[in-house]
């Protein structure tokens, strides 16, 4: 047997610099709770001091490593928003010690069984329902939208919510059919199309994660892609962030980041105007990972008849749906009225608004799930972005 | 059933998923960012209501075990170590704002409510009240007020435990007692003319009742702010001559300000973000800083109090006083509650930082600074001194802050030993620790009246007969 790999103690250290202060917490400003494991489970060890403390104590020998442990260190969103409060040094690398957790609990075998199950069902289907690969292009039947051919200015990569997850794939056509409509030149994989490995790398499987990218990279390369627009926050981050160390340079945007262009340089008419009052929630994967808080509201701000209000916890402050670092899957968080997306939908509610918008397939789930626990039918909708924008640009859709 | 009574019994008082005994949970119960040495709880319970902290204090009691309450798990000093075990009560999701009364002025919390929450939710209503200044905002607001903490608004309205106005308290054998007015009355607005029982609790470390609903005073938050800021180009060896501690006490007689602070050269380095080591103090520099801060209702307010101030510094200069106007540092143009304090500990490497706080006479920094000076100087630390002034009174906060690399143990037994010198100067300043640990609390009582100490082991034996409640504090 080949020596155990030990990914925390690239982290001996640095991984004193918490200060322990527990500023992870709370939000700035509003100092609102920003921890969504920690408001669901409320002991210390969800925090990301907890968290410090236990891989300190981890690397030092003094405590061992468990199944219950494991469960801990995936109970999280990884949402950023520790890092986002963090005062100290230690923010450099507080994702970097949770990456370094879950790859541990990998290379021990102590992932919890949902967590095994998402990267197994990835590994042979590329997806983490076990779904056929044949089915992957099946959300866009009848739409018109094609795939993608040598020279056509953008691939749209959907992802596995896009393709398999109901509320994912309304969102899929809604954006591509606004797409098709503004005479933009792109075309999709279909089932050519495989998981672009964001939550893969999350949930601590590094090595399946350069399968994908390196999967991924080649065939975009093949295709000769130059730019891509991602349906998904989560591909954005992976796809911009993470391919380029593998040799994938091509240009990222997500697709609020095309929107706004085509919204501002007239492509796409938004004239038809909605009355609603709209609150925006923001993804973690757009907004805390990668700084783009601005496009999704200046859509909507575009919107005549659109008052766009703020949560209390908004932008940097942003409160995580729960779904992120694969949560949308293993479902760690529940549906309990304390899980994070209720909390959320509750805030929203707070607002008055008529609509929480979202511009992520993950958020728009989670959302959407915990609107209807919480009883807002015929009430606040949950909508993403895009399907706002097609009941607006498409004529079939209307206004509803 | 988990074959573990007293984990049983928990469960049937806080619910399912609110009790744990995972070594990995406890672990994070056993420590703060102090060198005060680690210790593990056997469980932790997470409360949610008053009913069931009542429970598991009577539950305590029957199986002799301690309990130890916590809330943001920011504390310095050690307070919520369980040193003997037990059962850690985390107190933060009792976290309600139950009454905030804009015509008697006072608020009421809950513990779990944190120093930024309440902060911006008087903000709201154009209130404020005294805000702790070490700790984040992400920290309890109770603890800093029942153990006699500072706040950022100290030079006017004094410290923060003079501002409770009520209090609920669980008492150590479960019954659960009002304090202060709101124990006739239905207002929580003052704490005499009755007895004033809350001595029992104040500074006691939680060794004599968990507070599970305090009343604070609040006030309205003037809408103009200016600082005037001042130095004492002293050298390293007389830091504080007693001529410019009068000084001192004269801006102190004043009353204007809602804030006197000085900081040692050091400290305001190390606040601009400098590395250890830091360069030599070029001489041009002060040896302290000083501001105050003040606050006014119109800019008329605002302008006159800072007319005077200044002139009191030019009335200083010209009797010769070693003191020139400086810039306001960074360090103390920060809104409050700030992150600010909290980075000080990256400067020797990270994660630690401990410190020893007192109130002392003015009339005393003079020996007192000098002595810290030396101390960290032998210890090969920078000097990190920090002072304020309490309302209206010619004492105030003097206290040695250590930021320390905590993964380097020569640090950590180097401060341990800061500490403890600390506390003799203090001692011997005529000073008091606050928020002592228990090392600093032996010290004081080996100075005190013995009659004083006796009188303390007796209320607590009879407050807490089973000596349950955070044994272990206090020295006792």
């Amino acid at each position: 047997m080949g020596e155990l790999r030990l990914p925390l103690g690239d982290y001996r250290e640095t991984v004193h610099l918490c200060r322990l202060c527990g500023n992870c917490r709370q939000a700035g400003t509003t100092y609102l709770p920003c921890c969504p494991a920690g408001e669901r489970f409320g002991f210390d060890e969800y925090y990301s001091r907890g968290k410090a403390i236990i891989a300190g104590q981890l690397l030092k020998g003094s405590l061992a490593w468990s199944r219950s442990l494991a469960e801990v260190v995936y109970r999280c969103a990884v949402c950023g928003a520790c890092v986002e409060q963090c005062p100290v040094s230690y923010k450099d690398y507080i994702l970097d010690v949770f990456a370094a957790l879950r790859e541990e609990c990998v290379e021990r075998s102590l992932v919890p069984r949902e967590v095994g199950d998402f990267l197994e069902n990835v590994y042979k289907y590329g997806n983490p329902w076990a779904e056929p690969r044949q089915k992957r292009g099946l959300w866009a039947e009848g739409t018109g939208i094609g795939e993608y051919e040598r020279g056509e200015d953008f691939l749209y990569y959907v992802g596995c919510m896009g393709s398999f997850d109901t509320r994912g794939i309304e969102m899929a056509r809604a954006l591509g059919e606004v797409l098709l409509a503004s005479g933009l030149s792109f075309g999709i994989l279909g089932s050519g199309e495989t998981c672009e490995g964001n939550e893969v790398k999350l949930l601590g499987e590094r090595g399946l994660f350069e399968i994908l990218a390196g999967e991924n990279i080649r065939r975009f390369t093949g295709l000769g892609v130059k730019r891509v627009v991602t349906l998904s926050p989560h591909a954005y981050n992976a796809m911009k962030n993470e391919y380029p160390a593998y040799g994938g340079n091509f240009e990222v945007k997500h697709y609020t980041q095309l929107l706004v262009e085509m919204v501002v340089d007239g492509r796409i008419d938004l004239s038809k105007g909605v009355e609603a009052r709209v609150t925006y929630h923001d993804s973690c994967f757009l907004g805390r990972y990668n700084q783009e808080y601005e496009a999704p509201r200046k859509i909507l701000r575009s919107i005549p008849g659109v008052e766009l209000v703020e949560m209390e916890r908004n932008r940097e402050n942003s409160f995580c749906c729960g779904g992120g670092g694969g949560n949308f899957y293993t479902d760690f968080f529940g549906s309990e009225p304390n899980s994070p997306a209720r909390i959320r939908v509750r805030e929203a509610l707070d607002t008055g608004a008529d609509i929480l918008a979202v511009a992520c397939p993950v958020c728009l789930t989670m959302l959407d799930d915990a609107a209807k626990a919480e009883g807002t039918e015929g009430g606040m909708r949950v909508m993403d972005i895009s399907e706002i924008l097609a009941s607006l640009v498409l004529p079939e859709r209307g206004s509803s | 059933m988990s074959g573990d009574r007293v984990y049983d019994l928990l469960e049937g008082i806080v619910g399912e998923g609110n009790v744990s005994r995972e070594p990995h949970i406890l672990e994070c119960y056993a420590r703060d960012s102090t060198t005060n040495p680690p210790s593990q709880p056997d469980y932790v319970a997470m409360a949610t209501r008053v009913e069931q902290i009542q429970e598991l204090v009577r539950l305590a009691n029957r199986e002799g075990v301690p309990l130890v309450p916590v809330v943001g798990m920011s504390s310095t000093g050690g307070l919520t170590i369980p040193v003997e075990g037990g059962i850690v009560v985390d107190l933060h999701k009792m976290d309600r704002i139950i009454e905030i009364n804009e015509d008697i002025d006072y608020a009421v919390i809950e513990p779990g409510v944190t120093i930024g929450r309440l902060d911006a939710e008087l903000k709201k209503r154009g209130y404020w009240v005294s805000l702790p200044v070490g700790p984040p905002g992400s920290a309890g607001l109770v603890p800093g007020y029942i153990l006699h903490g500072y706040g950022h608004l100290g030079g006017k309205f004094g410290i923060n435990s003079e501002q409770i106005t009520g209090m609920e308290v669980v008492m150590p054998d479960g019954e659960l007692v009002r304090l202060g007015g709101c124990a006739v009355s239905p207002y929580w607005f003052h704490r005499t003319p009755i007895p004033d029982l809350m001595g029992l609790i104040l500074g006691w470390q939680g060794t004599t009742g968990i507070v599970t609903k305090l009343g604070i005073n609040i006030y309205p938050r003037p809408g103009f702010k200016d600082m005037v800021g001042w130095g004492m180009f002293t050298p390293h060896e007389e830091p504080l001559p007693e001529s410019s501690a009068r000084f001192l006490m004269k801006v102190a007689r004043l009353g204007l300000a809602h804030d006197i602070s000085g900081h040692s050269w050091g400290a305001v380095q190390i606040g601009r973000g400098l590395k250890y080591p830091l360069p030599p103090k070029p001489r041009e520099e002060p040896e302290l800083y000083f501001s105050a801060t003040l606050y006014g209702f119109s800019r008329e307010e605002l302008a006159m109090k800072k007319k005077i101030l200044e002139s009191l510094v030019r009335e200083g200069i010209e009797e010769g006083l070693p003191v020139a106007c400086t810039d306001v540092t960074e360090r103390v143009k920060v809104e409050m509650p700030t992150r600010y304090a909290l980075k000080y500990s990256d400067h020797r490497g990270g994660g630690g930082l401990d410190y020893i706080g007192s109130i002392t006479p003015i009339i005393n920094w003079p020996q007192g600074i000098k002595r810290l000076n030396e101390i960290f100087d032998r210890h090969g630390f920078t000097p990190y001194i920090r002072l304020a002034i309490y309302r209206g009174t010619l004492q105030g906060m003097m206290r040695a802050l250590m930021p320390y690399n905590r993964g380097d143990e020569k640090d950590v037994e180097a401060v341990r030993k800061i500490a403890r010198e600390v506390v003799q100067v203090v001692l011997d300043c005529g000073g008091l620790v606050y928020k002592a640990p228990s090392f600093a609390c032996e010290e004081m009582w080996k100075r005190g009246d013995p009659n004083f100490l006796e009188l303390m082991r007796r209320v607590k034996q009879t407050l807490d007969p089973k000596r349950i409640m955070n044994p272990g504090r206090l020295a006792l």
